[in-house]
């Protein structure tokens, strides 16, 4: 069997500073970082789960957005300042998505996401992600974690049992089934990257399969 | 508006005027521990006391502030536990503010709660204001902790579970859900000031250890 290959994820962005998106100012703030704190600058729509919204400035335009589940987002946009927090989770970690790519993310942890379009998980598997692609250009996700986000790459021989709830992202090619009872337990077969909160969650096993 | 960061260790010095010593150096979750001098009195949240030292006398006040919980008085120690983060706020004389009611920890000085006012739509926070001699208030909030300065003409949409605390001349309104479809309610806020802003909530408060340290 061979050794997990556990890492800091590395699609998470280290930033102390701000981040410019395009036109927006992205600030993570606080100590942990618990808050994003966004100046926006323009037309392109800021996203974010209605109860993820700390506070906005009122010159910004209010609307709603359809997303694929399990209900709409809102978003912002205009100029003025808005700031984001995990209602649930403690800290929040910024993914950068080059032009192009896309996440399966669980739908659960997001907190905000710009530049980046929602669509149903293809594989239509358990684990309730959504699809986060940037399709125009680099897109930005702010996800909650109750303590840091780890990432596994899995060959394609290889598979992992993981609690549910400790899913954070997982890149398209991964595929997510249920694997018996306790049915909170899903099984994921390489190839491709699982990203995970390890906050509470035993150690998952890994196997070949 | 103008954003800051609340830090975790904020600036306990003016409460040694009062003959009162608050330690922080056991860091975020750990009870707070206040000291309170021979002549030093206080007000405390009666539910957030973890420990007092036996010498340290603890009774029931009908005044104003009351509803804090107790008037400890000193000499003596008491630690306040289950806290999240921790802001102390110094109020000048005829200085108000306005706070959740599950906030306030304690009190000193000429701290007091004030009646609510008439006619005027609260958000459900408490007044507490100093009278004729300035006054010491301690808040908790969960997560981290905000100061987000409003100038005369901004209007600021707030979070009702993020609002911890307002000082100044800010006017509340109440939630208008119209512009979001009906998805979110925020409390709008203006006029020349204050806020404080929670990040975290109670939903996701989580059970604290506290220890108990004898002398």
């Amino acid at each position: 069997m061979a050794a997990p290959r556990w890492s800091r994820a590395g699609r998470v962005h280290p930033y102390a500073e701000p981040y410019r998106l395009r036109e927006h100012l992205f600030t993570l703030r606080g100590s942990p970082p618990s808050v994003l704190s966004v100046v926006l600058g323009g037309p392109l729509p800021v996203l974010a789960p209605p109860e993820a919204l700390l506070w906005c400035g009122q010159d910004l335009t209010m609307g709603t957005v359809a997303t694929p589940a399990p209900g709409p987002l809102l978003a912002l946009s205009g100029m003025g300042e808005a700031a984001f927090r995990s209602p649930v989770f403690g800290r929040l970690v910024l993914l950068h998505l080059p032009p192009g790519t896309g996440l399966l993310v669980r739908w659960a942890r997001l907190v905000c996401l710009s530049g980046v379009a929602c669509a149903p998980d293809p594989s239509a598997a358990r684990g309730a992600r959504v699809l986060c692609s940037a399709d125009d250009g680099p897109g930005l996700l702010a996800i909650g974690v109750a303590r840091a986000a780890f990432e596994l790459e899995l060959g394609a021989d290889e598979s992992l049992a993981l609690a549910e709830e400790c899913l954070l992202w997982t890149s398209e090619e991964l595929m997510l089934r249920p694997w018996g009872p306790p049915e909170s337990l899903l099984c994921c077969a390489g190839p491709g990257l699982i990203a995970l909160d390890m906050a509470g969650a035993p150690a998952p096993a890994k196997g070949r399969s | 508006m103008r954003i800051e960061d609340i830090p975790p260790s904020a600036e306990w010095s003016a409460w040694a005027a009062e003959g009162i010593a608050i330690d922080t150096a056991a860091g975020d979750g750990a009870p707070l521990e206040v000291t309170l001098g021979p002549d030093a009195r206080a007000w405390c949240a009666q539910a957030a006391i973890t420990w007092r030292e036996p010498q340290l006398r603890l009774r029931a006040d009908r005044a104003a502030a009351a509803a804090l919980g107790a008037l400890a008085e000193g000499p003596g120690r008491l630690a306040l536990g289950g806290l999240g983060a921790v802001v102390s706020l110094h109020l000048a004389p005829s200085d108000t503010l306005r706070a959740r009611p599950d906030a306030a920890l304690l009190a000193s000085g000429g701290c007091t709660r004030l009646p609510p006012p008439v006619g005027i739509w609260t958000a459900g926070l408490r007044r507490y204001g100093a009278g004729e001699r300035p006054g010491l208030l301690l808040l908790t909030g969960w997560g981290c902790l905000f100061r987000l300065e409003v100038t005369a003409g901004e209007r600021i949409l707030v979070s009702g579970a993020g609002l911890l605390c307002v000082r100044g001349a800010i006017v509340l309104e109440p939630p208008e859900d119209a512009a979001s479809g009906g998805l979110v309610s925020l409390i709008a806020c203006h006029g020349e000031g204050t806020l404080i802003v929670q990040s975290g909530s109670v939903a996701r408060m989580l059970p604290r250890t506290n220890s108990l340290a004898l002398p």
